[in-house]
């Protein structure tokens, strides 16, 4: 296997990996194009309606989403196109070229169909239908994509219509059949009458004529036929009266096993009608490059009066520009290829010279690689085709994939510029223009204003009590009595025998002092044991912390609702604040400042393990079977008793008495630092109440609170009188939405 | 007696504080203190020999059961009047220590006994003819009072007013007599469970401190202010060495006037033997105390010389207390001098000797510097 196979497979699989990225830019593109149209709903409500003050009505007048839109909709039809690129899992070359150049031969000798599937001619153009023919070792099936009326009717039928001037187009199979069309160029418009349109009308006509023989067909779906069945539905007919079915195939699919191929992965587009005399030909061409090829070789043939760059190759080169899109070198999307089977030598050699003198500049190789094989040799294509292919898109294919990439994305990126544009000119004008009677605005903002300091000296007062509290030298009594409530448990547990009972404990200190002929390791396990229980235990505090943090909450939250009535109903403080840091988040026009000082207030902790228990966990040192001895700094065990009754029974007094000892001192510690948790709360309170007031943005944003909820906090207040504003309001919004969608959320105070 | 120092030392302190285990102590600890010298101290007498044998009996015995409730210990119910000798082992010759112990509760006038002002005024007047003040101070109500209501009580406990009360007697007294040296020695005891020098794991030696000079700022500022001469050393002492507190508690009774009645738990360490340690430094003040003395009557005594002004009469009236005491010590030594010149033989030179050397000794001690948990106010 050639190192190229490899490469392959290694690049479509990292095509795949762009993939969710670019459903997700599908996604958002297509939610900002139902976004952009709802704005487009709200500012006309507001524009329309009749209390909007002229000077905005105006303003927004020239407001228009259509331009939009219409990008919006480029911009997602240029990301299916790279969603189509990167859903392939097959690399597929594009074979194209004018009539009669040897393309069906080509795809013949690449794929080892005969001519049934896929026909070749000595005379008119055989080639009806676009084939995709693909590798595969197991299958040899044809998949036709039939149309139905409808879509026979828009994609073969309008197009015929129109270029023939023709306005209308029949709306049923039945209407089609019985269709009154022009008979000859004469019953043309005027100005459609042309040569071309009058070889176009008598296609029509055949097509309308030969209607029962394809409209079975016309059923729409898919269907599978055998390789021998096939041609009907792929040739152009012989002769006028036969049956042409091929008008009911959109596209058909190959799978068969490629003779002379090594790349699993590998798909062959047939390119039928280019510079044919058919209906919207060239953009079908086009359509089937831009979703379908990762490569297109032009196939050129070198005979008596082709054997030069024509000026049809130079328009199929700019076609094939087009379908090039963001990949940025023309080398790497096209080649072109001299299929000189059969051809005379000097008109190889004229043609050869006219591709680098009028194609590429008279550079060889300039804006097209040029191949020469002869088509209908296997061997001849495999090695200087299909190989130096292969060879091109695993170097080339990467590259091309980022350039598709990174074209489609500054494509959008201009978009969302282009939005943001509209989108602050809107604001500019909702801006200039106040919606609230400037008395109604003065009342809104002093409000907002007098809000803040009742807020303000409320919370000055709770500060100055929890200030005095965590000053007082007088312990709170719940404290003391959730620290005596612990103390009173650890004793009783102490006394009961470490929670194993007085004679069971002794029993197991015996069997454990016989069996390691010590007191120590027993001793050293259940003092560790009874310390970190008796730590445990202090934990119980917890509770009385939880109910302070609550209590701060709760007085918090009773400020807030003395300052905002029913705005915050909720039947807790805690819940109060959070429903309020909601209510801040969603506001019309939000208040992140405040929003953050309830964050923090809410994340508030207030517990043993982490205030108190750095403070106290020394007292429990005394509960370490090796202690240092004070006078030689060397350690020693403190307990050490004789491997006997008694010893278990000494052990027992020596243990409970270190034990009783440790709760005792931890509780006395605990009740030193009994100023901690009033300090911490004292704390907390006083970094919300500068949050809440005096932070940079808090007046602002108290005026955006009173200005999103001033029917709540002050009910029947502002009825009527700033109805206008909740539209004004709506437009914002949805404005901040479309930001927010975009990425690019831009909230500054207007 | 004619040539014996009669060192008088007043206690004050409240019920139980532990002024007799802090007088055993000091007997213990100053044995050891003149263990090598040609002194020795022992209870003068026997009902000071029965009281010490009897408190040391029952501390004793509560060590070798592994128990120690200091509550359990026999408190004082009438004065009684310590001796202790130090002895340079010559007859008639040496230093008495006097200490009048007293029922602590008499020092709280609601709390003293109907028919007992006589008694207790002589315990006044012997505080006021003691030119040192020992102030005994129970530690472990200062140090586990841990909660507002507790502190509170403290006061009443350790009865601190009645203690300032008379200390500032005492020191006006000092005052009158502001040629004789002035010792005050707060004496915390109790405090095993709050140093690390003789076994135990936690020092909280410097909040004892500042808890003590808190609890008695206004007993110092008393005495600062009344005696300025007045010298005042801060001495804790372990009077027992082998406890530890394991927990205390503060049982509300309604009845006491602080509201709660302290008591504490102790655990024994391990071997369970006494072991005093900080007692030492009362003897070292005391010597220090009386070398000053000495030296300020021996400056007194050349003036006197010089002068050949003072009559009989100022002299008795000058002559008492302490400085009676001294002046019949340095009398007591200048006559035997007297009396050995004629007599020159050998007994008497050897006499001289045990006198000049317990002078020496009491130079050394005075000499000696405070250990680390002695605090010089």
């Amino acid at each position: 296997m050639h190192n190229f196979a490899v490469n392959i497979k290694e690049i479509l699989k990292k095509r795949h990996e762009h993939l969710p990225k670019v459903l997700q830019e599908i996604e958002r593109w297509s939610t900002l194009d139902s976004e952009i149209s709802l704005l487009e709903g709200v500012v006309q409500e507001l524009r329309d309606h009749p209390r909007t003050p002229n000077q905005l009505k105006d303003g927004l007048r020239d407001f228009q989403t259509n331009e939009l839109r219409k990008k919006i909709a480029d911009a997602l039809a240029l990301l299916r196109v790279v969603e189509a690129r990167f859903s392939r899992t097959t690399i597929n070359i594009g074979v194209s070229g004018v009539a009669r150049v040897g393309k069906s031969t080509l795809l013949q000798s690449i794929s080892g169909l005969s001519d049934e599937q896929i026909p070749v001619g000595k005379g008119d153009p055989v080639t009806a239908v676009r084939s995709r023919i693909f590798h595969s070792k197991s299958n040899c099936r044809a998949t036709l994509l039939l149309h139905s009326f409808e879509s026979f009717r828009d994609l073969v039928l309008r197009p015929y219509a129109f270029s023939l001037g023709l306005n209308v187009v029949p709306d049923s199979l039945g209407a089609f059949r019985t269709w009154t069309y022009p008979q000859s160029e004469d019953d043309l418009p005027k100005e459609f009458q042309t040569h071309s349109n009058s070889t176009m009308l008598v296609r029509l006509l055949a097509m309308q004529k030969a209607l029962p023989s394809y409209q079975g067909d016309l059923s729409g779906g898919e269907r599978i036929v055998g390789f021998e069945e096939l041609r009907p539905f792929v040739a152009y007919p012989l002769h006028e009266d036969e049956p042409r079915r091929y008008l009911a195939v959109r596209d058909v699919k190959i799978e068969c096993p490629f003779p002379k191929v090594q790349v699993e992965s590998l798909g062959i587009i047939d390119l039928p009608g280019l510079g044919e005399i058919a209906a919207d030909a060239d953009n079908y061409h086009l359509n089937g490059l831009q979703n379908e090829v990762d490569l297109v070789v032009l196939v050129k043939r070198p005979l008596e009066g082709m054997a030069f760059w024509k000026t049809e190759d130079g328009k199929t080169a700019s076609l094939l520009d087009k379908a090039r899109g963001f990949v940025k070198n023309r080398r790497d999307f096209v080649f072109v290829l001299i299929n000189s089977g059969g051809a005379d030598l000097e008109l190889c050699a004229s043609l050869r010279k006219s591709i680098r003198m009028l194609a590429n500049d008279g550079e060889e190789g300039k804006n097209f690689l040029v191949l020469e094989a002869d088509a209908a040799d296997q061997v001849s294509v495999e090695e200087n085709v299909i190989n130096p292919l292969l060879a091109h898109l695993s170097m080339r294919l990467p590259v091309m994939d980022q350039d598709v990439l990174e074209g489609t994305k500054a494509d959008y990126i201009s978009l969302t510029s282009m939005i943001l544009t509209s989108l602050k000119d809107i604001e500019s004008v909702l801006t200039c223009v106040s919606t609230i009677s400037p008395s109604t605005a003065e009342d809104l903002e002093h409000r907002g204003e007098e809000l803040r300091k009742d807020l303000a000296a409320s919370l000055g007062d709770l500060v100055v009590k929890l200030r005095s509290q965590a000053r007082s030298s007088e312990e709170t009594p719940e404290y003391l009595s959730a620290i005596d409530l612990a103390y009173e448990e650890i004793l009783s547990w102490i006394s009961n025998g470490f929670g194993v009972g007085l004679d069971a404990w002794q029993s197991k200190a015996l069997r454990s002092m016989q069996a390691e002929h010590n007191s120590s390791p027993f001793a050293a396990t259940e003092l560790n044991r009874i310390r970190v229980e008796i730590s445990n235990r202090y934990c119980s505090i917890d509770n009385f912390f939880n109910s302070r943090v609550n209590n701060l909450w709760s007085e918090i939250a009773a400020i807030f609702r003395k300052g905002i009535g029913e705005l915050a109903s909720a039947d807790d403080g805690k819940k109060v604040l959070k429903q309020l840091r909601t209510l801040m988040n969603d506001a019309s026009e939000k208040c992140p400042t405040l929003c953050a000082a309830i964050d923090d207030l809410l994340a508030l902790r207030l517990e043993y393990r982490t205030h108190l228990h750095p403070y106290v966990r020394r007292e429990l040192d005394r509960l370490n079977l090796q202690v240092m001895d004070t006078e030689s700094g060397e350690y020693k065990d403190q307990i050490v008793v004789a491997v006997s009754e008694a010893g278990a029974e000494e052990l027992y007094r020596r243990i409970t008495a270190l034990a009783e000892q440790a709760a005792y001192y931890t509780r006395r510690a605990l009740i030193r630092e009994a100023v901690i948790p009033a300090l911490v709360l004292h704390a907390a309170a006083e970094q919300f109440d500068d949050s809440l007031i005096r932070s940079g943005d808090s007046l602002r944003e108290f005026k955006r609170l009173a200005r999103s909820y001033h029917d709540d906090i002050w009910p029947g207040v502002f009825n009527g009188i700033i109805d206008t504003n909740a539209r004004f309001a709506k437009v914002i919004r949805a404005i901040r939405t479309i930001r927010e969608q975009l990425g690019t959320l831009d909230v500054g105070e207007k | 007696m004619a040539n014996q120092l009669l060192y008088k030392i007043g206690v004050v302190g409240p019920n139980r504080v532990g002024k007799t285990s802090l007088i055993t102590s000091i007997l213990k600890d100053t044995q050891t203190l003149l263990s090598n010298t040609s002194l020795s101290i022992h209870p003068e007498g026997k009902p000071t020999k029965l009281r010490l044998d009897r408190h040391r009996k029952e501390l004793e015995g509560s060590l070798y059961a592994k128990e120690f409730n200091p509550g359990g210990l026999k408190g004082t119910e009438e004065p009684f009047k310590f001796e202790l000798m130090i002895d340079p082992g010559m007859p008639e010759m040496g230093i008495r220590l006097g200490l009048l112990d007293y029922p602590g509760g008499w020092i709280d006038d609601e709390r003293r006994p109907e028919g007992r002002e006589k008694d207790w005024n002589e315990c006044l007047s012997w505080i006021n003819e003691s030119s040192v003040l020992l102030v005994p101070i129970d530690s472990a109500v200062l140090m586990e009072a841990d909660q507002s209501r507790y502190q509170r009580a403290v006061p009443w406990i350790l009865t601190t007013t009645e203690v300032e009360d008379i200390a500032r007697m005492w020191a006006k007294e000092r005052k009158q007599r502001n040629r004789e040296p002035a010792l005050l020695i707060l004496c915390p005891l109790k405090c095993e469970s709050y140093f690390t020098d003789n076994g135990g794991q936690r020092d909280e030696s410097k909040e004892l401190f500042d808890k003590v000079s808190k609890a008695y700022s206004g007993l110092l500022k008393s005495v600062r202010d009344e005696a300025s001469h007045c010298k005042i050393i801060y001495a804790p002492v372990d009077t027992i060495g082998c406890v530890e507190i394991l927990s205390a508690k503060w049982k509300e009774e309604i009845n006491l006037p602080g509201g709660f009645e302290f008591s504490a738990n102790y655990l024994v360490r391990n071997p369970g033997k006494q072991n005093v340690l900080g007692a030492d430094a009362v003897l070292i003040a005391l010597c220090k105390h009386l070398v000053e003395a000495k030296q300020g009557v021996a400056v007194e005594i050349a003036r006197e010389h010089q002068s050949k002004a003072v009559t009989a009469k100022e002299r008795a009236k000058r002559d008492e207390g302490f400085f009676t005491n001294i002046w019949l010590w340095l009398n007591g030594e200048r006559d035997l001098r007297n009396k050995i010149a004629v007599m020159l033989d050998k007994k008497s030179r050897d006499d001289l000797k045990r006198v000049l050397d317990m002078d020496e000794v009491i130079n050394q001690l005075s000499k000696k510097v405070y250990g680390s948990r002695v605090h010089e106010l």
